[in-house]
């Protein structure tokens, strides 16, 4: 069930009932969020909310196990349990077959013959996101951050929330599970903020991003040749993977502010960002502070010394890059960000009394630089990659780049005004500082657009894959 | 304890989203006002490569323009012989143009195009070239769906108003006018498929077609076929009715030459030209025509074709520069005033 189809808006406008019947009972409530939610993923595929429920019962015993427990070595033993199973669940499904190709690759320049074929292995919607999400709590709890959950009905919910089940944003218990434990307050402002945050996401989107689509489509194919060409068709898939992912994250964080709760930001104008240590800071926030926070800091983050910060870098890029997908593309994306990084730090750490470079020039390093690793991202394969920067050199231009670029423009003048505004004020929800009239006339403008844009064979979202 | 509790009241609510729906029926108020008095910008030609190909088509029909020789038939005219090429390798460099359409319209449609083309230039149309391929008249049907397209796309270009993709659904939210009428003229349609990689966009066919006097090209990739089959060179019955309603819409002083398109030559067969002409012969009885374009190419090398049926670049010159060869002969010099 995607956010942007019609069959989504009557789950929630059904639950939303629900959630107004039981208004005076907490433990109702945390048992209709559980069936709402467990319901809401089995719309995908019913036989992985077995899986689901296996690893949530999973980590709530072992984070049980842990917070009862005073023997370090028994502490940690079982929190190496939580993190293997959940990693093994998540390399099952998401990475064997790449590891299996990889080493038949392997052994294939050695000189063995492998006949080995991929096998057929259904990728579960949002494991990437639940199991994060889960690692997340039982470390926390092992770090003694946040007592593990006494009730298992919240902490099933938790883990199962529907707004954010399946492509994050990625929680952390000690910020959501006290959510569920507690008396929500729905207030005029959540309501107002929620509401905008659903409209924009969605007109993100469904205008946007859906119609950034082909013109991407158009670039990234084995025929294309034109330098011209792949920059305008990586603009447009920059823009419309932010699109696509922050529409996303936006109605998840909307239709949770709807029910009282709050979620963690996750996009803050990236391509704002004057530096790609910034960018990080802006994109995929809660993706890029859970690999700070559980992969970074624990291999000794910066403290170590300079060539350990440089490998605790690139592995963590490499890690983040493979968290995307089991392709040679995530591989070299992460690379390429993790080589970023190693740069961005080495200039730091070689002018540290410096001022750092001007804001636009930083800008236009940073978005070159981005752009790139979205060329890496969004090909299919090394072939293509290769293809594609090849085509680089080649400055002629297509014959169809005017209509190319005048949609590209069209398509880009709502999100850029809305950024500009929004990075000018120093408010992300700037549009709720209009007068009533006037946002009424904005809101009623892109209600319009989306309701002309709506299909009714919803484009998934380009982060349900991973 | 409690679930939740609201700190704002129905009142709050009604304010929040009140005036926005407000805005909304305004503007869907405004949008059906607009279609009930038509002053809505119609569609542009960019829906579908398609229609944007056939409104080019009934456009150019409609044009002043100062072409003598037109070329009619299906997609295999259209892609297959290149206008601006025919009428620099003529001796007379005689002023050609493409009217060729698709293979799903009948014969009627393709003389209603030449025949409007003939009203809005009178006297000037020496000769007609129609071009098919063979399985057109081996099939002698077509698609009442396609024709139906075609009359509501003529009927817009006609009156200058139309709706280019009727639906039987209720538009009552204005979607259909809000994307066709008004966002579609600041969002072009990105192609799919085969010839995307060049034109890219629907409107750029449009621009094609009007840069090469109404030709097109087919950019795909030709396949051999798995299963070797022959060119298949038969005349159905059913097509004499077709055939005939052509040749009574040929504008009065306008000669007709008759022609059927090449097939890949991975698909030939050694009597295929006597089979060819045979069938030609046979359906001339019907059309009447000046005369056979019997020395057109019966096959071309298959690296000439951009998928069966359709030529590529280097197949639509070769075909193009044989079709020249063979109208030289035929035709006649202006002597007079055209059309005596």
């Amino acid at each position: 069930m995607l956010f942007n189809s019609t069959e989504f808006l009557v789950f929630f406008a059904l639950f939303l009932a629900g959630f107004a019947v039981v208004r005076n009972s907490l433990r109702a409530r945390n048992w209709l969020l559980l069936v709402a939610s467990y319901g809401f993923y089995a719309a995908w595929d019913y036989r992985f909310t077995g899986l689901l429920l296996a690893t949530s019962l999973l980590d709530f015993t072992l984070a049980r196990a842990i917070d009862r427990s005073t023997l370090p070595g028994r502490r940690r033993a079982l929190v190496a349990v939580s993190v293997t199973i959940n990693l093994g669940v998540l390399g099952l499904f998401k990475y064997l077959n790449f590891f299996r190709e990889s080493f038949a690759a392997l052994l294939q320049a050695g000189g063995w013959e492998t006949h080995w074929r991929a096998w057929q292995i259904i990728l579960p919607v949002g494991v990437s996101f639940y199991t994060f999400q889960s690692i997340s709590y039982v470390v926390d709890v092992y770090r003694r951050q946040m007592p593990a959950s006494r009730e298992l009905v919240p902490f099933l919910a938790y883990v199962a929330f529907f707004p954010q089940l399946v492509a994050g944003p990625i929680e952390r218990g000690k910020h959501l599970l006290p959510q569920f434990t507690r008396t929500l307050v729905i207030t005029r402002q959540g309501v107002e903020a929620g509401l905008w945050l659903i409209l924009w996401g969605l007109f993100k989107k469904v205008a946007l991003a859906d119609n950034l689509a082909p013109l991407v489509d158009l670039v990234y194919r084995p025929a294309t040749t034109s330098g011209p060409a792949v920059v305008l068709g990586t603009i447009a898939f920059a823009l419309q993977i932010y699109c696509d992912f922050s529409g996303y994250t936006d109605v998840a964080r909307g239709v949770a502010r709807l029910l009282g709760f709050e979620l963690l930001l996750n996009f803050n104008l990236p391509y704002f960002a004057t530096s790609l240590r910034d960018f990080w800071n802006r994109w995929h926030i809660s993706l890029s502070t859970w690999i700070r926070d559980y992969l970074y800091f624990p291999l000794g983050g910066s403290r170590r010394g300079t060539g350990r910060t440089y490998l605790n870098l690139a592995v963590t890029m490499l890690i983040c890059g493979l968290w995307h997908g089991a392709a040679v593309n995530y591989v070299l994306w992460g690379a390429w960000h993790g080589l970023g990084l190693m740069v961005n730090h080495g200039w730091r750490s070689l002018r540290p009394d410096r001022a750092p470079l001007p804001a636009f020039l930083g800008w236009g390093l940073t978005a070159a630089f981005v752009l790139f690793g979205w060329l890496l991202f969004r090909a299919e394969s090394l072939d293509q990659i290769i293809q594609l920067t090849r085509a680089l050199a080649d400055p002629q231009l297509p014959t169809w780049w005017r209509p190319y670029l005048g949609n590209l423009v069209v398509l880009a003048l709502p999100l850029v005004a809305m950024q500009a505004w929004q990075w000018r004020t120093g408010r992300l929800d700037a549009p709720l500082t209009l007068q009533p009239w006037p946002r009424a006339i904005l809101q009623g403008a892109l209600v319009v657009v989306l309701i002309a844009f709506w299909s009714a064979e919803a484009a998934p979202f380009i982060y349900f894959q991973f | 304890m409690k679930s939740h509790e609201f700190q704002l009241t129905p009142r709050d609510l009604v304010g929040l989203v009140g005036p926005t729906l407000v805005v909304v029926l305004v503007a869907m108020g405004l949008l059906q006002a607009a279609r009930h008095w038509r002053c809505l910008p119609p569609p542009p030609l960019s829906l579908n490569p398609d229609l944007t190909m056939l409104a080019h088509q009934a456009r150019a029909s409609r044009q002043r323009d100062p072409a003598e020789i037109v070329l009619v038939g299906d997609s295999t005219c259209l892609m297959g012989v290149d206008a601006g090429q025919l009428s620099r390798e003529l001796p007379r460099h005689d002023p050609a143009l493409s009217l060729a359409l698709i293979i799903g319209l009948d014969l009627k449609v393709y003389g209603g195009v030449l025949r409007t083309f003939a009203a809005t230039n009178p006297g000037q149309v020496r000769a007609a070239v129609l071009l098919l391929t063979p399985q057109k008249l081996a099939a002698g049907n077509h698609s009442e769906d396609e024709v139906a397209a075609w009359q509501t796309i003529d009927a817009t270009m006609a009156t200058g108003w139309g709706d280019l993709s009727p639906t039987t659904e209720t538009d009552w939210l204005g979607r259909k006018l809000l994307r066709e009428n008004l966002l579609a003229h600041v969002l072009d349609t990105p192609l799919r498929g085969s010839g995307a990689e060049y034109f890219g966009f629907s409107s750029q066919i449009d621009h094609y077609l009007t840069a090469h006097r109404g030709s097109l090209l087919d950019f795909g990739t030709f396949a051999l076929p798995r299963r070797r089959q022959h060119l298949d060179y038969q005349l159905a019955p059913g097509f004499e009715a077709e055939s005939r309603a052509f040749r009574s819409l040929l504008p009065a002083g306008t000669r007709l030459y008759i022609g059927l398109t090449p097939g890949p030559r991975s698909a030939a067969a050694p009597d295929d030209r006597v089979r060819r002409n045979e069938l030609l012969r046979q359906w001339n009885v019907w059309m009447q025509a000046d005369a056979l374009l019997t020395n057109l190419p019966t096959t071309l090398a298959d690296a000439g074709f951009a998928k069966s049926g359709h030529l590529n670049g280097r197949g639509q010159a070769e075909l193009t520069t044989a079709l020249a060869r063979e109208l030289a002969p035929l035709l006649e010099p202006k002597t007079g005033p055209p059309g005596k």
